[in-house]
Parts: C-alpha cells; structure tokens; sequence
C-alpha cells in the first residue's frame, strides 16, 4: 500500500500504455513499437522530455527515408497530398466514396455505387 | 547545372519559414525592446521591408539565371577571383550562423531545462539528431521541413492567449525612441531575420516559374513578419517596461506564466518542441555552407563535407561563455553579416546589369518552365 517505489503518475501513464498497446491491431507492428520503446526509454531517462522529442525526431526521419516500391512511406502526409489526405486520417464508407482511393488510385473515375 | 525539380512550392515555403524562425525567437523582444521600446513593432516592419527589398533583388537574379544557385550565380557574375572571396566570406558567414543558432540552444536548453546536464552531452544527442537530417537530400528535408510545419503554428496559436488577459495599455506611449532607436532595433532583430539568403542556395531545385516562386517566398516572408509581430506585441502585452528590461526570454516567461488544468510547466514542454525548430534552422545553413564548400573545394562527396561543416560549427561551441558574451559577440556579428547579406543581393543584380551577362537563352527556357509547372 505505502511502500513507495512507484508514484501515482507511473501507474497512470502504465495504464495508459497498457491499453493504448491494444489499439495496434497486428502482432508484428506492436513488436515494433515494443523494440522502439527501449531507445525511447533511454532517452527519457537521461535526457527527459527533450530527448524523447529528439529521439522521436530521429525515428520520424527515418520514416521518411523509407520506400516501398517507390512510393514513400508516409505517402499523403511527408510529401503533403492535399487531395490524397482526403480518406487517411477519416475514412468515410465505402458507399460514400465516389472516387478511388490513394491505394486503389486508377486514371478514371471509379462507378457510383 | 540540371533542371531537376526537388522542392514543391509548399516545401519553399516552410523552408523560408524554417530558415527564418529559429533560436532568435526568443530573445528577439528584449533584443529590440532595448533600443526601440515600445516602437520595436515599427522596426520590425521596417526591417521586413528591407528583407522584401533583397528577396526581389533575389528573385530578378533567379530570372536571370534559373539553373544556378547563389554560389554559381556570384562565380559568373564577379568573375573567378574576386568570386572565391566572395564565396568564403558566404561560406563563413552560414558556419558563423550556424554556431550561434547551437551556441544559442545550448544556452537555452542549460538555462532552462538541464541545468546540471554538462553542455557537451546534450549537445552530441543535438548534433547525432541534425546528422539524421543533414544526411537525407533535400528531397526528404522538404518533407521533414513541412511534417514539421505544425510546431512553427504553435507561437502565435500559444502566444495569442496573452492577447485576451494582456494590459493593452503596455504598448502606448508611441513614438517614444527617436529614427537612431528603430535603426538600432533592426539591427537588434537582425539574427532573427537572417536566414532569407538562403533561399537563393535551393532557388533553382524548386518547381514552377520564377515569378510563382517568388511569390511563395514573398507570402512565406510575410507570415514570418507577422509572427514576430506577434510575438513582440505578446511580451510587450504581459510585461510592464520594468520587466521587460529585466527579461531575456520574454516569451519564455510568459508562456511559464499560463498553468493549464493538464499542464503545469508550459514552457518546459514547449521549449523541449521546439528543439525541432531549431534542428530545422540549424540544418538548413549547415546544409547551405556544405554546399558551398563542395563548390570551393571541387567534390562531390556531400556526406564528407556536411560532416566537416557540422564539425567546424561545433568547435566554437566547446569553449565556455556567459550568455552576456554571447549577446555581445551576436552584436558583432550582425552588423558585417547584414551588410553582407543586404547588400550582396543588390550588387550582384547590378554587376549582372551593368556588364550585361547573358543568362541561358532565356525564352525557351521559360516555355518549358511554364510547361513543367502545369
């Protein structure tokens, strides 16, 4: 009850990784957020927010680097797409959409409905 | 020189603004409210004049010769001697710059979040975080430059909450300094507003005509004006002229001064963010001094020379001085530097005038401009 190893703040940002590590819907992508909350957690600790932001910094960037068959990886959002934000961050249902797309993106206007 | 496109017009644009928002944020109040008191928001309107008078100048040399970034254009306008000096006093000039924008941070960052933490350890993570970055082509520092754009939002978006609970009458007695005091203070704002020049170093990789850039450039300018106005007329909102003399990081202390239900320590978590900002501004003139150090010394090995740029800004870094040297030493920086980066501009639009350089056969070249933009 009182032992005092942890204060009340570690139990609430434990909590809140424990169930935000649900959200992640694939097995193999959580593993990845696992193995990158090592360096992270070596950041925090010595440098403290600072070195999250930079070590986060280093992450993004290297996001950015990457490329899969030629598109890069954070395709609408590091090279800004206004038009092809439309259906990434709120994707409306499929009989709402009239147009293709980032994926699927074809020349012609796909069929209503 | 090819005419390969690596920028997009919106990738300009936050490049300006990262090029021109940096460490100097944050001492730009004290530093002009010092010599311009109350009037510091008409110096910097003047000094915002003065930089859209040198971005026209840029933008008519840009017209003149679109395939050739500044080093190019000094090397065939002023001819092959008079030219290396020219280029090396530019070269210094980035590295100088650049130190002082890390110089400027680890002070910063010493004074207010690591205070027991020896500046050299935090320093490394700084620079190991800027080589991620300088390591990458421009391609991708454009994209980082706009994903990070967001972070540059949060000074007005943040500041603006001291327009709702400030004391307007702070800002009243107008007309106070007399013409010698809003000179002073735009020298004073000059370090903040030193990074235009390098737009002219990534001018010819950006698509679109010349006239459309420079209209990109001319609007990223003006936001930033306004966002130094901003900035300004916050601290002079919050802080009575006694405090102001007193503060040097105006902007800081009034940020310290909002507690959010959530947050306590604004200022902390914001000061850690905008590190980001601060990797951009430094990134961009050590890109900008690599690039003119390849062309002094003939290589193209661009990883190389970044690396020995980062560490040329780093050396002056190690020795230890009080933050009233480092203003000082600013000081004496800014007037060459601003003479240097005026004036340049202006003269080489003249020389290419006078002795009446020809460009690339121009008319085609712009068709196939107007054509690569569509």
């Amino acid at each position: 009850m009182n032992a005092g190893l942890i204060s009340n703040i570690m139990i609430i940002v434990v909590a809140i990784t424990a169930v935000s590590s649900f959200v992640i819907p694939n097995p193999e992508m959580s593993n990845v957020i696992r193995l990158l909350r090592f360096p992270l957690m070596l950041a925090a600790a010595t440098f403290g927010l600072i070195g999250v932001v930079l070590c986060t910094f280093i992450i993004v960037m290297h996001l950015i680097k990457l490329e899969s068959f030629g598109t890069p990886y954070l395709s609408p959002v590091a090279p800004l797409d206004r038009k092809k934000l439309k259906d990434t961050f709120i994707r409306f249902p499929m009989w709402v959409l009239e147009r293709n797309t980032l994926l699927t993106s074809n020349k012609h206007k796909s069929k209503k409905r | 020189m090819n005419n390969s496109t690596l920028l997009g017009k919106t990738q300009l644009f936050w490049f300006f603004v990262h090029a021109q928002i940096g460490v100097g944020l944050f001492s730009l109040s004290n530093s002009i409210y010092t010599y311009a008191k109350t009037d510091g928001w008409l110096s910097l309107l003047i000094a915002a004049l003065f930089v859209q008078a040198v971005l026209y100048c840029l933008y008519r040399l840009n017209k003149h010769f679109p395939d050739d970034t500044l080093y190019t254009i000094i090397e065939k306008v002023l001819g092959k001697f008079i030219s290396k000096f020219v280029l090396v006093g530019l070269i210094v000039h980035f590295i100088v710059i650049a130190s002082f924008v890390l110089k400027g941070f680890t002070q910063l960052i010493a004074i207010w979040i690591l205070n027991l933490t020896p500046e050299p350890v935090f320093l490394l993570l700084f620079l190991f975080t800027c080589l991620t970055m300088l390591m990458a082509p421009l391609t991708l520092m454009g994209r980082v430059l706009v994903l990070t754009a967001p972070i540059i939002l949060l000074i007005p978006l943040v500041g603006s909450y001291a327009f709702i609970y400030g004391d307007y009458l702070n800002l009243l007695p107008l007309g106070l300094s007399d013409s010698q005091g809003i000179l002073d203070g735009i020298t004073a704002s000059l370090f903040a507003i030193n990074g235009f020049i390098t737009i002219a170093i990534v001018m010819p990789y950006v698509e679109g005509t010349p006239k459309e850039k420079y209209k990109v450039i001319s609007s990223a300018h003006w936001s930033v004006a306004i966002i130094y106005i901003i900035v300004f007329l916050t601290s002079l909102l919050t802080f009575s002229h006694g405090e102001m003399k007193l503060l040097p990081e105006p902007y800081l202390y009034m940020i310290k001064s909002f507690s959010l239900t959530l947050i306590e320590r604004l200022d902390l978590i914001f000061l850690s963010i905008w590190s980001i900002s601060i990797i951009t501004t430094y990134v961009i003139f050590v890109y900008c001094g690599a690039v003119g150090l390849m062309r002094i010394f003939g290589t193209t090995r661009y990883r190389v020379i970044a690396i020995i740029t980062v560490i040329l800004t780093t050396i002056p870094n190690l020795t230890q001085i009080s933050t009233y040297q480092y203003e000082h030493l600013l000081n004496v920086v800014n007037v060459p530097s601003a003479y240097f980066t005026f004036l340049l501009p202006l003269l080489l639009l003249i020389i290419t005038k006078l002795r009446r350089i020809k460009g690339p056969s121009s008319l085609k070249k712009y068709l196939f401009a107007s054509q690569y933009s569509c």
